[in-house]
């Protein structure tokens, strides 16, 4: 059983990720955009982070940035589900240190088993 | 999708091709021109050159040939007198030199002075036959005969080579003076034409590449706003696929979930709604791309019907008020407002986009204000929200079609820009005009201005 902050500001993929979730026995916590994420990470420190890129206030990319610069954070695992995994989208992911990415749109059984491999590596 | 645009750019360049090549071929033909006028002044100088100094050099010889045959004449005179040796040694001298000087004249001119020459020494030669008989009737001691001989065989040859010596010599000053007249006149006319030549040619050059420059500049020109139309494209279709993916997300998981777990009828209804939800964004923006396709290609038009605008905007404003309720609805509806004629739908469209655009702009929530307000020929509807504002430069660009696209990670609002492109065009369709302002901070207020088209009836107030 992993902790897992998930960050996405669509409310219909939030609820999609909550659905296709419960049939683990994860711990899950939504938000929905990086500040929050970022908030939910250091009170949680979850085993694993699953963010969108593209959101408002603060992006995927930031949070990353943010979470690798905190000495407590390192080493958490994140993960980009997006829309946008053109070639150079993927270079960015590991610019900024991504452990995994989830292109849109995802069936709920590949974000489960994305997850899985995750908790696997840990 | 196409536009308008491209095929302006297009039409651009061709005129800017055609300027191009037109200014080149002027260019061209002006340096030729003038490479020609320089080619045939030098031409022109250097033959009237060659001529003048041709006949200053055959004159000479001619006047070679005359001092000779008198030298000749002397000599025989001399030697009459005194019929030494030596005297009869220069009047030998003498002939040679008639013929060497003749000689001259045929080897340096042309066909009448050899002809000439061919004549001359014909007649010295009867001369020399003469000379000869001179000589012996002077060795014989006959000084009598040797004298008639110079008088009545010699001095008629004499004579008759210096006439036509004589006359070939002023037929060639003649000729030299003209050479030179001539040269003068070339000389004088380059003098004053070459300036005036060269002052029209150099104009012309300037003329033409002041419009090759210009040609150069709107080419550039267009090849930017080409590069940067593409790259808006490709933005565009950037954030359309992102648009389109996020709703195909929705509908994949949950129509996965629904396939392949067990669930209860009251959840299969719940994912159903999700669903059924994203399909119907997924078809807005359809509907709103295709809108845009075909009111930017003039494919679209609008009913003429009258229309409650005061109606359309209650209406609008109740179904937000369900959805959005962060954001109270507050209206100013002008009662004056009568019946116009115009396109239910479409002002439903204006009016939908305008708000929901309010809506996301203020994410902190806040009021949305909508009015209308009747003048004497417009009518003119304002939606004011207290959201973050537009910067000025984007007051304009937020009515252009890839205005809100942005592929930055920090993705402030969702959408693919197409709401205000939209109202645009449908108020551009009705004859109006739409614009923002806006106060950093302080929200904006988007103005649609409509000309008065009044229908028969007047409007009720809605509520």
């Amino acid at each position: 059983m992993a902790r897992i902050v998930f960050c996405e500001d669509e409310e219909q993929i939030r609820n999609l990720i909550e659905v296709a979730m419960r049939s683990t026995a994860h711990t899950i916590e939504m938000t929905e955009n990086g500040r929050e994420a970022l908030v939910a990470i250091e009170r949680l420190a979850p085993d694993i982070i699953v963010t969108d890129v593209a959101m408002p206030e603060m992006g995927g990319f930031a949070l990353a940035d943010a979470v690798h610069a905190k000495p407590s954070l390192q080493g958490i695992p994140i993960m980009f589900v997006t829309a946008s995994v053109q070639r150079g989208d993927v270079a960015k992911f590991t610019e900024h240190g991504a452990a995994g990415y989830l292109a849109k749109p995802f069936s709920p059984k590949a974000l489960r088993e994305k997850i899985d491999e995750l908790i696997a590596g840990l | 999708m196409e536009t308008a645009e491209p095929q302006t750019d297009q039409l651009r360049g061709v005129t800017s091709n055609r300027a191009t090549r037109a200014a080149s071929l002027g260019v061209a033909g002006v340096v030729v021109c003038l490479a020609a006028f320089s080619i045939f002044a030098s031409y022109a100088t250097q033959t009237q050159v060659d001529r003048a100094r041709l006949s200053a050099s055959l004159l000479r010889n001619y006047e070679h040939a005359t001092m000779a045959i008198r030298a000749a004449e002397a000599s025989e005179l001399e030697y009459l007198i005194e019929p030494s040796p030596e005297h009869r040694v220069e009047l030998s001298e003498s002939n040679q030199a008639i013929n060497a000087a003749v000689s001259e004249v045929a080897a340096r001119g042309g066909k009448d002075d050899a002809r000439l020459a061919t004549d001359i020494l014909a007649l010295h030669d009867q001369y020399l036959v003469a000379s000869a008989r001179l000589v012996a009737a002077m060795a014989a001691g006959d000084e009598v005969e040797a004298r008639r001989i110079d008088e009545d065989e010699g001095d008629p040859f004499v004579h008759a080579m210096d006439d036509q010596i004589t006359a070939a010599t002023n037929g060639r000053a003649a000729d030299a003076e003209a050479a030179f007249v001539a040269l003068q006149n070339t000389a004088r006319w380059i003098l004053i034409e070459s300036p005036v030549v060269f002052a029209i040619g150099f104009g012309l050059l300037f003329g033409l590449w002041r419009i090759l420059e210009q040609s150069h500049r709107a080419a550039r020109e267009t090849y930017r706003e080409i590069e940067q139309l593409s790259r808006l494209r490709s933005e565009f279709v950037s954030i359309v696929s992102h648009e389109f993916r996020t709703p195909l997300t929705g509908i994949q998981g949950f129509s996965e979930m629904m396939r392949d777990e067990d669930m209860t009828m009251p959840q299969v209804r719940e994912y159903a709604g999700d669903i059924n939800k994203d399909a119907r964004r997924l078809a807005r923006l359809i509907t709103d791309m295709l809108d845009l396709d075909r009111m930017e290609s003039g494919r679209m038009t609008l009913n003429s019907e009258p229309v409650d605008l005061n109606l359309i905007v209650a209406e609008t404003a109740a179904q937000f008020r369900l959805s959005a309720a962060d954001h109270p609805i507050e209206l100013e509806l002008d009662s004056r407002l009568p019946m116009l004629m115009g396109d239910s739908d479409r002002l439903t469209q204006v009016v939908t986009n305008l708000v929901s655009n309010a809506i996301k702009y203020s994410p902190s929530g806040g009021a949305v204000e909508l009015r209308t307000k009747r003048t004497e020929r417009t009518v003119t509807l304002t939606v004011r929200d207290h959201g973050m504002g537009i910067e000025p430069d984007q007051l304009e660009k937020i009515f252009e079609r890839y205005s809100r696209v942005q592929t930055t990670e920090t993705r402030a609002i969702s959408g693919t820009g197409l709401g205000l492109p939209i109202v645009r065009l449908i108020v551009q369709l009705c004859d109006g005009k739409v614009w923002a302002t806006s106060e950093a901070g302080q929200g904006s207020v988007l103005h649609v201005q409509l000309p008065l088209r009044e229908a028969a009836v007047a409007a009720p107030l809605a509520a």
